[in-house]
């Protein structure tokens, strides 16, 4: 359904997205993972014809998006990462707007709109205003506006930013919803590893404008198969201890943060014992240890020796 | 577009702040100034009394057109010559016509002329109060006139006036329709002349009068109707920034981009964008005269003709702050900051002083004038005064033009700088 061949945009000489590859088939819901500053919304806005890119093309069903932009903008929703939306209007006014906007008209206007509200769980806030609405609330109307000309492709670029679980929840659950049973193709861009590990398919890993790595979510965390993620709660952390960790044969990598560390190992019961004679010898005290099968967190960990958060 | 334009409206209808500014806050100003300052202006709520002047006439008619006779012969002029001349000059006699200006209804509510035999006899009623001061009519003045008409020879012709105090608002008042009539009388006379004479019984016509420099006749300009017309041209602009801030803010928040998603062309948002601007700033003014002449009574009791020339006008001058707008969104969606509609808002203030908005700019100077005359809201400020003064609509056409032009200008510039390739 729609192919990126080495896809590349320079800002000012540097390069936001760095000759990137990817594919998604229809009914596929695919994730872009990677910390702020990855190059996802840059991406999102080439592959929505937005944004002219430097190098490269955009693909939609074989067409090239910049040379029939009116055809895969009506066949494509876009959430941004912003609450695009105008909020003095009620959300009935948005989405009438909108609707209106996308061509739609009349009867078949006021059933989508009432259709897509339901969806979201807002029929009966639909005639306040936009601003009096709760972040969660926000985000549903932003995505409502997103589904009610029925894209084929649905594109979201961190929809779920900034709001709460339960409404965080709702979203991720109705975006499966409509992936599985409406067949509805998604491309869901995060750098929350546990939405798309839950969402997606396939994930692509994007960190300084590249592909870093890309597969299922079992392919992804084959990479570190040999690998156990550990994790040390501390009282306080010490650069001497860690720098003790880093020479034991067994640790690949250390992330300390703010009172715990995150070991990569390939033999956690060779480290174990040795763990709390470091711990000793830095004079440090632990409070905890959790030794977990690897994330899609750990593997971006791995690849790129940061978090996700970072 | 049609969508665009009405999600603008039904925004601005939300956002009580922006009514108020775009609304109550010109209402508010005008009524100050219009209160504050209504002595200044003329208004007509201030009863002027009757100024009382004496006229001394030393001249006899026929004694002047015998001695004008005696000079076209000395200078060899046929007959025919002669007699046409002279019967120009009894028709277009100025110490005649004078006399009629005097006598007629409008200036006789402003100006009472008392005729004195000798200068004593008027001194001694300027002392005693009676009169504000005198006009002496030389005895060789309708002479030297036609002298300065007819052989083109140097003017000695001149109107001695004597006031009390020159300062005297009865004083000015008297000056003003001096230089009026001195004004209108040359060019009627050029006229006449320029026409061989076709033109001498309109001319001789006292209906005429006023014709030309209608301040004279036609009711002053209150000050009500000056800042109703000055704050609603001021606030007006700001129509402009409004608009185009909220094309910034759609831009920043991705609603832009999200409407470009949906294959409207960029064009049509931009001309939405000027539509709305000239409707929002054609509704405000409407809402601003019609609201001023309901509280102060503003425009009351003015002809068809006025309204029709004025909602013209309105119209024009909402076209070009529609192109404002379209301009401002332009230059807004390429920058990356509010910077532009800020500048725009601060300047605003500098457009309405010098278009007259605070104050008639010609009191300072007639360069301020004209460069007023070239802002949007001094033409258009203008426009609206002179249809106010009785001017005909071919008269203030040069302004309209000016209106309609840099309405154009603006509007290719909007088309030329919007981003036509980045649209999120």
């Amino acid at each position: 359904m729609l192919e990126v061949q080495n896809l590349e945009k320079v800002f000012k000489k540097k390069a936001a997205v760095d000759h990137i590859n990817l594919y998604i088939e229809k009914g596929e819901s695919v994730g872009l993972l990677g910390p702020n500053g990855a190059g996802k919304s840059t991406t999102i806005s080439m592959i929505s014809t937005l944004l002219h890119p430097t190098n490269g093309r955009v693909q939609f069903y074989g067409k090239d998006v910049f040379e029939d932009a009116r055809d895969i903008r009506s066949k494509m929703g876009v959430v941004p990462q912003e609450i695009a939306l105008y909020e003095e209007l009620s959300a009935l006014e948005n989405l009438q707007f909108f609707g209106k906007i996308h061509g739609l008209r009349g009867q078949i206007l006021k059933e989508k709109i009432q259709e897509t509200l339901g969806l979201v769980g807002l029929k009966d806030r639909q005639k306040d205003p936009v601003k009096d609405y709760s972040g969660g609330m926000k985000r549903r109307v932003n995505l409502a506006v997103a589904l009610l000309h029925d894209p084929e492709l649905l594109i979201m670029d961190e929809p779920t930013v900034g709001i709460d679980p339960q409404s965080r929840n709702y979203i991720l659950e109705m975006i499966r919803k409509l992936n599985k049973e409406k067949q509805l193709t998604v491309l869901y861009t995060s750098h929350y590893m546990e939405e798309v590990e839950k969402l997606c398919d396939r994930v692509y890993i994007m960190d300084h404008g590249q592909v870093v790595a890309s597969g299922t979510n079992e392919e992804l965390r084959s990479i570190l198969s040999n690998e156990e993620t550990i994790e040390v709660k501390v009282k306080q952390t010490s650069e001497a201890f860690k720098e003790k960790l880093l020479e034991h044969p067994s640790v690949n990598q250390v992330i300390a943060a703010e009172g715990s560390y995150t070991l990569i190992v390939t033999n956690s019961e060779q480290l174990l014992v040795q763990l709390f004679e470091y711990a000793e010898e830095s004079s440090m005290s632990i409070l905890g240890i959790q030794i977990k099968k690897p994330t899609l967190e750990d593997v971006f960990l791995h690849l790129t020796g940061r978090t996700l958060r970072d | 577009m049609f969508s665009l334009i009405k999600k603008d409206l039904l925004t601005l209808s939300k956002s009580k702040n922006e009514l108020i500014e775009l609304l109550l806050t010109p209402l508010l100003l005008l009524s100050i100034l219009g209160f504050a300052l209504g002595g200044l202006m003329n208004n007509t709520e201030v009863e002027l009394e009757t100024a009382e002047f004496g006229v001394i006439n030393h001249q006899n008619l026929q004694d002047s057109l015998d001695r004008f006779e005696s000079d076209l012969r000395e200078a060899g002029m046929p007959e025919e010559t002669v007699q046409g001349l002279l019967s120009a000059a009894a028709a277009m006699d100025p110490a005649e016509q004078l006399n009629r200006m005097f006598e007629s209804e409008e200036i006789r509510e402003m100006i009472n002329i008392q005729p004195y035999e000798s200068i004593n006899e008027a001194e001694a009623a300027a002392t005693d109060d009676e009169i504000g001061g005198f006009i002496e009519i030389p005895e060789s003045f309708s002479y030297s006139v036609w002298k300065s008409l007819f052989l083109e020879e140097e003017t000695t012709a001149e109107l001695e006036v004597t006031v009390q105090d020159p300062s005297q608002i009865r004083a000015v008042v008297l000056d003003t329709i001096l230089s009026s009539f001195i004004e209108e009388y040359n060019l009627q006379a050029s006229v006449a002349i320029a026409t061989e004479g076709e033109a001498q019984i309109a001319a001789a016509d006292n209906q005429d009068y006023g014709e030309i420099q209608r301040f004279s006749t036609e009711e002053p300009i209150n000050s009500f109707q000056y800042y109703t017309i000055g704050m609603g041209v001021f606030y007006a602009l700001s129509v402009a920034g409004s608009v185009a801030l909220r094309a910034y803010k759609e831009k920043e928040q991705h609603v832009f981009a999200r409407i470009m998603l949906s294959n409207q062309s960029p064009m049509a948002y931009l001309f939405s964008k000027m539509v709305s601007g000239t409707l929002i700033t054609y509704l405000q003014l409407l809402i601003l005269f019609v609201l001023s002449t309901v509280f102060f009574g503003t425009f009351s009791g003015k002809g068809l003709d006025f309204w029709m020339n004025t909602l013209l006008i309105t119209f024009l001058y909402s076209l070009v702050v529609g192109s404002v707008t379209s301009l401002l969104t332009s230059l807004s969606l390429r920058s990356s900051s509010d910077a532009t509609v800020g500048f725009f808002s601060s300047f605003i203030a500098v457009l309405a002083f010098l278009g007259g908005s605070f104050t008639p700019v010609e009191t300072f100077s007639e360069l301020i004038k004209e460069v007023g005359n070239w802002t949007p809201n001094g033409a258009a400020l203008s426009s609206y005064l002179q249809i106010m003064m009785g001017f005909d609509l071919a008269e203030i056409a040069p302004l309209l033009v000016r209106m309609i032009g840099m309405s154009l200008v603006m509007l290719i510039s909007a088309v030329l700088l919007f981003p036509k390739r980045r649209l999120n």
